[in-house]
């Protein structure tokens, strides 16, 4: 009896040990993606196949990956408020190969809290988006070789703008992306939030949204080598709006485009103000008379200027 | 001379036109000490005006409308003591009307046009009164310095991500405010939002359609005659304990945490 339970024993202890890793599970589009979200672990890795799913406001734990099976390509869409939300407790996430799809309903298929952090997505799409592809808040994002396209239902004459990407985060990466939402206001914002600076947006296409990209809040935003063609189609091609301080704009094609900066900021190794040229801008309104007055006015130093790739 | 001092001191308070005010008509200016008026509708391609310190300017009436296809901001009051009265500034894709430098500046019966970021109040000691804000996305108010009275204000947000009217600084009054959200973002925003501390809202009415009426996240602010109505929450405290913010004369339905006293509803009898 004694050496049963020895034996016994023994075994207990050769038995493997549970596994303390994260955990991958792969799954259909005939199954439940909310489910398995709500499933997930921190660090585990959920594997999606080709196929359509829907989704609502998925809030996958921290350091977990959702990416598409090989040679895949889901599409998550919905009708809800989001498709992903990401806040304190999903930091160091990464979307990996999905088309976020909005159909016009959802309001941002990505949203981003104040809170959020480490998040990736990368190589899939965003896409009609009903406000704008993207809410994203937070810090230490990284956006990478996707489509960002047709987000955005309203913009201008309304003053309710929708954007590609509305982005209000802090020390983050957009490179690789291609940009083209012709019913949004900017294909890109850099708005919002508390201060969003530290920004670097490179290698990325932006094409035929009607006010082009804003740099507008924060401080020390890099842009540079972006291709931007057709863009601020509704605002005389001023497609490029830099105005957050000590930003550098470097190396970027400018095509059917011109930029108007502001402030303390840099074009190609030169201070904005010190090298623009006078505005040749058509006003989109008209302006009113010169002053008749007899106090001492300030210009206000701006510039527009028209860039060639260098 | 008494009627001189008059006019200098309550001049800008009391809607009194001045008599030598200087036609403001250009775009992209810096106004310095001095009076200055409206006289037509201002259009500009980009900003429109700084008011750098004791400037004072009245609309008489009229617009100030940037580029609606650009951010702002559209009009700064900068430096110290400024005045900005009786117009709408009509802004481009956001931020319509900053406050800043030291304060002291006064902003009376201003209307601000639906924009993405209406106000941003950074500096203190501020008035404003009688001023209405409409935002989409971003707060219609955003008011983070100290020490500032608004009193008579009215935001309201068709669509709403981070409240309508978000108090980040301390030590604000804030009386009679109005504030209306339409459609909230994901049913967590509040038409009010406190964050900072040791303010004071007395007389507040607040409407939610899809959200949550007053939220207080700061501590030490005192909510005095609230009427608040959210569609998933009329009043929230994020300290449980109702220790750390005071909730006087409260007139809601649903309370979080239910420690704020609200007040009993009578029974209908049916005869």
């Amino acid at each position: 009896m004694r050496t049963i339970m020895v034996w016994g024993l023994l075994a207990l202890l050769l038995m493997p040990v549970p596994p303390s890793f994260a955990a991958s599970q792969t799954i259909g589009p005939g199954q439940d993606l909310g489910h398995a979200v709500s499933q997930m672990q921190p660090g585990d890795t959920l594997t999606l196949e080709g196929g359509t799913y829907q989704a609502a406001n998925l809030a996958p734990p921290a350091g977990s990956t959702i990416q598409a099976a090989p040679g895949a390509q889901p599409i998550i869409t919905g009708s809800q408020d989001t498709l992903f939300t990401f806040d304190g407790s999903s930091q160091r996430v990464t979307l990996n190969g999905l088309t976020l799809d909005g159909g016009g309903q959802v309001a941002f298929p990505a949203y981003g809290t104040p809170e959020a952090s480490g998040v990736t997505i990368e190589n899939g799409a965003i896409l009609n988006g009903r406000h704008s592809g993207g809410l994203l808040g937070g810090s230490h994002w990284t956006i990478a070789n996707n489509d960002i396209k047709h987000n955005g239902t309203m913009c201008c004459a309304t003053h309710n703008d929708d954007h590609g990407l509305y982005f209000s985060a802090s020390d983050s990466t957009i490179t690789g992306n291609r940009f083209e939402n012709p019913d949004a206001c900017n294909n890109l914002q850099i708005y919002g939030g508390s201060n969003p600076s530290n920004n670097l947006v490179e290698n990325n296409t932006f094409a035929n949204s009607k006010c082009g990209v804003a740099l507008t809040s924060g401080s020390n935003q890099t842009f540079r080598n972006n291709t931007l063609t057709n863009e601020g189609t509704a605002n005389g091609n001023v497609g490029l709006y830099a105005v957050a301080d000590g930003s550098h704009i470097e190396g970027n094609k400018l095509e059917g485009t011109t930029m108007y900066t502001d402030g303390n900021v840099s074009v190609d190794g030169g201070g904005a103000g010190a090298s623009g040229q006078p505005s040749t801008a058509r006003p989109t309104r008209t302006a009113q008379a010169p002053p008749a007055t007899t106090r001492p006015l300030t210009q206000i130093p701006g510039t527009l200027r028209v860039l060639d790739f260098p | 001379m008494r009627l001189r001092i008059l006019f200098q001191l309550g001049g800008p308070l009391l809607g009194v036109a001045s008599l030598h005010a200087t036609p403001l008509t250009d775009c992209g200016q810096s106004l310095v000490a001095g009076d200055y008026e409206l006289t037509a509708d201002l259009v500009c391609p980009h900003h429109a005006v700084t008011l750098t310190g004791g400037a004072h300017l009245d609309l008489q009436g009229h617009q100030i409308v940037c580029n609606q296809f650009e951010p702002g901001p559209c009009v700064v009051l900068d430096g110290w003591g400024n005045s900005l009265k009786q117009g709408t500034i009509d802004g481009g894709t956001t931020d319509a009307l900053d406050l800043r430098g030291t304060g002291g500046h006064t902003v009376a019966n201003v209307t601000i046009a639906l924009i993405d970021t209406a106000l941003i109040v950074v500096s203190p000691g501020n008035l404003l009164s009688s001023v209405r804000l409409t935002s989409t996305t971003s707060p219609a108010l955003v008011l983070e310095g100290a020490g500032n009275w608004l009193v008579a204000n009215m935001a309201l947000c068709p669509f709403s991500v981070f409240g309508c009217v978000q108090v980040r600084g301390s030590a604000n009054a804030l009386l009679w405010t109005s504030v209306v959200v339409q459609e909230g973002f994901l049913d967590q925003v509040a038409a009010i939002e406190v964050l900072g501390n040791a303010n004071w809202l007395y007389g507040t009415r607040a409407i939610n359609l899809d959200g949550i009426g007053v939220r207080v996240a700061g501590t030490g602010n005192t909510l005095q005659d609230t009427t608040a109505m959210g569609s998933t929450l009329d009043v929230q405290d994020m300290h449980a304990d109702c220790d750390d913010n005071r909730w006087i004369a409260t007139f809601a339905r649903t309370a979080d945490p239910a420690c704020i006293a609200l007040p009993t509803i009578p029974t209908v009898v049916q005869r």
